[in-house]
């Protein structure tokens, strides 16, 4: 390990106390999203940002904090504040920033505060130990992206607020970089029916039928659902070849029936029913081609009943990216690794929707990195970090900054 | 047509004015189910119901009224005051009362209050013409048909509130009295999973698999969505020989899968869903069988997997019910056809869920005469009753009234 590394992780490690109380701080300031109310978060860590020595301003609760100099590569670091709504089932307070058995408990508190806490310390140590680097280093901590990153990462990137060669988003599993990222499509299906007396005017087909029957659109989704299981059940077939962190078991392509929410009443005929779905593809799958077939599916079911109005929303899709190890960037991570874990770690493939294709969609090479881990209960209840891993995210942070604009 | 008929039915048409008017003040009362705001809709109704002279009641919102002596049968008539919901759509105002083309808008229009109506002036009709009545007649407004009727019409009847020997009940379409009922069965399947984030933890098969892996109670409601919709399939193959008034095309038994419910956020799995059915069957099938079968395919599920947790419930199971057309109040009911539209009617099929099967299954006797029909948009937006339609509720009911307490 190079000095220059050594003095910063002596330094994170000497501000470990400082870093988990400030972690336990933003945690109790409650960012859910919905319902969106950042201003507290979001001025505390412009505050902070600005205290630690970086450039600091911000944008629709989005937070930019720049150090280094504008000649050189550019290095942005990437998390998000907004955290996913507490819904039931804590047994600790979910706002409480809680430690028990060496983790901080609380909603955010690894997806993906955990992250921003990293970031802002890896830029600290960097300051502190007065490194002069090569380039420019762009701390981004934003909002939005539990609902998409349209008012977040996407926003920054296309108003030029930001603009990078490279980027770290860290909202991934512990211990392993990732290089790979997955396809993902989010859907949703809107059918809408015609409401009726469930009894009275039934949905059935002719000759049961008159003008006044209702036409059920919770029926019509069954079919679309039944797909759904089927594309389920032949993705279950291939099996990725790229290797997986060992914090995310799954290596096929997945479906998600996420939400559903149809009718108004037992007594009545469903005139709405709206069918929210995930779906995330191992590079292996091609993500047109998957909504193609869905759409095309879609088209067939719509010729073969002339009652059906359905919608089909793809608010985000995105196909898989690979990183290229040969790059200063890449080898600029692998060599973080070492330094931090005492061993040179693969980058695996992730197959969680991250702000990081709004990234790779504009040609800025990103890798993952985080800190959650199967038992962080991230969007659960009981969400929490291990100490440990919200240290060592600091320390890749820091590391690859070094590693990357030296 | 009998002297004594002519008097009365004369009557009713001298009422039209105030029939009307009383209609239009009772559905400018909101009286939605829910929120089950019934007070102001019971005042009204009870003064009405004093002003007739009627020996008043009001238990838990329920309005018992009565009139006559031990001389002879007892009569129960009922209609609901509780509405469904206003929803939205309506191009009038729900609860405006307004009269447009011989029409009287407004939720509660039809479905009920067209029965609580007729009821009232079918009464008073016949106490200001002196007409002599042996035996008892009970005049019933009520609550909670909209929500099953347990707190209604099982209410009065179980706390010995309400006793009689034959019950006409509103709440049916115009033209024919309706001396054949349709079973129902309200069904609701609730499936526990259990939440994890959808793409990184998604419920897969084995061995893609962890103990995080989240378990998605959509997707588990499928199969059970697809068993009902087969049932509906096969309903379809068995048309019921009883008849249907005109313009009911339904002729078979009906399943309705109504509302369904599930899931926080499209990144999650979701970890319940409720599925809200009604099945609804013509006499020639029998519920309780049908419900076993349901029953029993949901214990092969849950056989077959060790994951699916459901619980179902059956708030509601009634069998279909078949007048008997040799009895006094059969006969009573098909005179008053012939009085009020110049030839005898037969009775029909009417396969809806009412608060009739209350009374049927305590061995009352039941017949129903409504005004509603296909056009009134019941359950839907801009309902409304045709003033003909009411008009000859009250006159069906006054002769009916009279022909069985002679």
């Amino acid at each position: 390990m190079e000095d220059l590394e050594k003095g910063v992780l002596g330094k994170i490690n000497q501000m470990r106390d400082e870093i988990v109380k400030f972690h336990q701080e933003i945690i109790k300031m409650p960012s859910e999203n919905p319902p969106s109310k950042y201003k507290d978060i979001s001025k505390f860590i412009e505050t902070e940002m600005t205290k630690f020595g970086l450039n600091t301003k911000s944008k629709r609760n989005n937070v930019i904090g720049e150090l280094g100099r504008e000649e050189g590569p550019r290095l942005i670091f990437n998390a998000h504040f907004d955290t996913v709504e507490v819904f039931k089932g804590w047994i600790r307070d979910p706002f409480g920033g809680i430690i028990e058995n060496n983790r901080i408990y609380g909603r955010g508190a690894s997806d993906d505060k955990s992250c921003v806490t990293a970031e802002i310390f890896a830029a600290k140590a960097l300051y502190d130990a007065g490194i002069e680097l090569k380039g420019k280093l762009i701390i981004t901590a934003v909002v939005d992206e539990e609902l998409g990153g349209y008012g977040g990462t996407n926003f920054l990137l296309e108003r030029g607020l930001i603009n990078g060669d490279a980027c770290v988003v860290g909202d991934g599993p512990a211990d392993y970089p990732i290089g790979i990222i997955h396809g993902a499509i989010f859907i949703t299906f809107a059918i809408n029916g015609k409401q009726a007396h469930g009894f009275m005017h039934p949905d059935l087909p002719s000759p049961n039928r008159t003008e006044y029957s209702g036409i059920s659109a919770i029926h019509r989704m069954v079919p679309i659902m039944q797909f759904l299981l089927n594309l389920q059940e032949e993705f279950s077939k291939t099996e990725t070849k790229y290797p997986i962190p060992p914090e995310c078991p799954s290596k096929i392509s997945s479906v998600n029936m996420a939400m559903i929410e149809g009718g108004t009443k037992v007594s009545t005929v469903a005139n709405k029913c709206l069918l929210h779905c995930s779906i995330q593809t191992i590079p292996e799958h091609d993500v047109e081609e998957i909504k193609t077939r869905i759409l095309n599916y879609v088209e067939s079911l719509k010729k073969d009943d002339s009652d059906l109005d359905i919608s089909v929303q793809i608010p985000i899709s995105y196909g898989p990216h690979f990183i290229n190890t040969e790059s200063n960037f890449a080898k600029a991570v692998m060599n973080a690794t070492r330094t931090v874990y005492g061993e040179e770690r693969e980058l695996k493939m992730f197959n969680c929707t991250t702000d990081a294709h709004w990234f790779t969609e504009k040609g800025i090479e990103t890798v993952i990195i985080g800190a959650f881990r199967e038992d962080s209960f991230i969007h659960c209840a009981n969400e929490n970090v291990h100490i440990e891993d919200l240290i060592n995210t600091t320390k890749m942070f820091a590391t690859i900054a070094i590693n990357y604009l030296k | 047509m009998e002297d004594i008929e002519k008097i009365v039915l004369d009557k009713i048409e001298e009422m039209r004015e105030d029939i009307i008017k009383f209609h239009q003040e009772i559905v400018q009362i909101p009286s939605e189910n829910p929120p089950r705001k019934y007070k102001e809709v019971v005042k009204f109704t009870e003064k009405a119901f004093k002003d007739l002279g009627l020996k008043t009641e009001v238990k838990r919102n329920n309005l018992v009224g009565e009139i006559g002596n031990e001389n002879g049968h007892i009569l129960i008539l009922n209609g609901h005051l509780d509405t469904v919901e206003a929803f939205s759509g309506w191009t009038q105002k729900p609860f405006g009362g307004e009269i447009i083309d011989g029409k009287i808008y407004g939720r509660g229009a039809s479905d009920d209050k067209s029965s609580v109506t007729a009821e009232i002036f079918a009464t008073k009709a016949l106490l200001e013409t002196g007409v002599i009545l042996n035996g008892k007649l009970i005049l019933t407004a009520v609550v909670d048909e909209e929500t099953g009727g347990l707190r209604g019409v099982d209410y009065i009847l179980e706390s010995g509130l309400v006793k009689g020997d034959a019950c006409l009940l509103g709440d049916a379409p115009n033209d024919y009295p309706f001396g054949y009922c349709g079973g129902t069965m309200y069904l609701t399947f609730i499936i526990y999973g259990k939440k994890a984030h959808g793409l990184g933890f998604p419920d897969l098969p084995n061995p893609y698999r962890s103990e995080h892996s989240g378990i998605n109670s959509i997707e588990k409601m499928v199969k059970i969505m697809n068993f009902l919709l087969k049932l509906k399939e096969e309903f379809l193959q068995k048309e019921t020989k009883y008849p249907l008034p005109e313009g009911w095309n339904a002729a078979v038994s009906g399943v309705n899968l109504a509302e369904f419910h599930g899931g926080d956020k499209i990144t999650t799995v979701p970890d319940r869903s409720f599925l809200h059915v009604s099945i609804n069957t013509i006499p020639e099938q029998d519920i309780g069988s049908i419900k076993n079968r349901i029953l029993e395919y949901v214990e092969e599920l849950k056989k077959q997997d060790p994951n699916l947790n459901i619980t179902v419930q059956n708030p509601i199971t009634f069998e279909p019910q078949v007048i008997d057309v040799n009895t006094d109040f059969a006969r009573a009911v098909l005179k008053a056809t012939k009085a009020v539209f110049n030839e005898e009617r037969e009775f029909k099929l009417f396969l809806p869920s009412t608060d009739a099967h209350w009374f049927q299954e305590r061995g009352i006797p039941t017949i129903l005469i409504g005004s509603s029909r296909g056009d009134n948009n019941i359950h839907a937006e801009d309902e409304f009753v045709h003033i003909e339609d009411l008009i000859n509720t009250t006159k069906l009911f006054a002769i009916s009234i009279m022909n069985y307490l002679k």
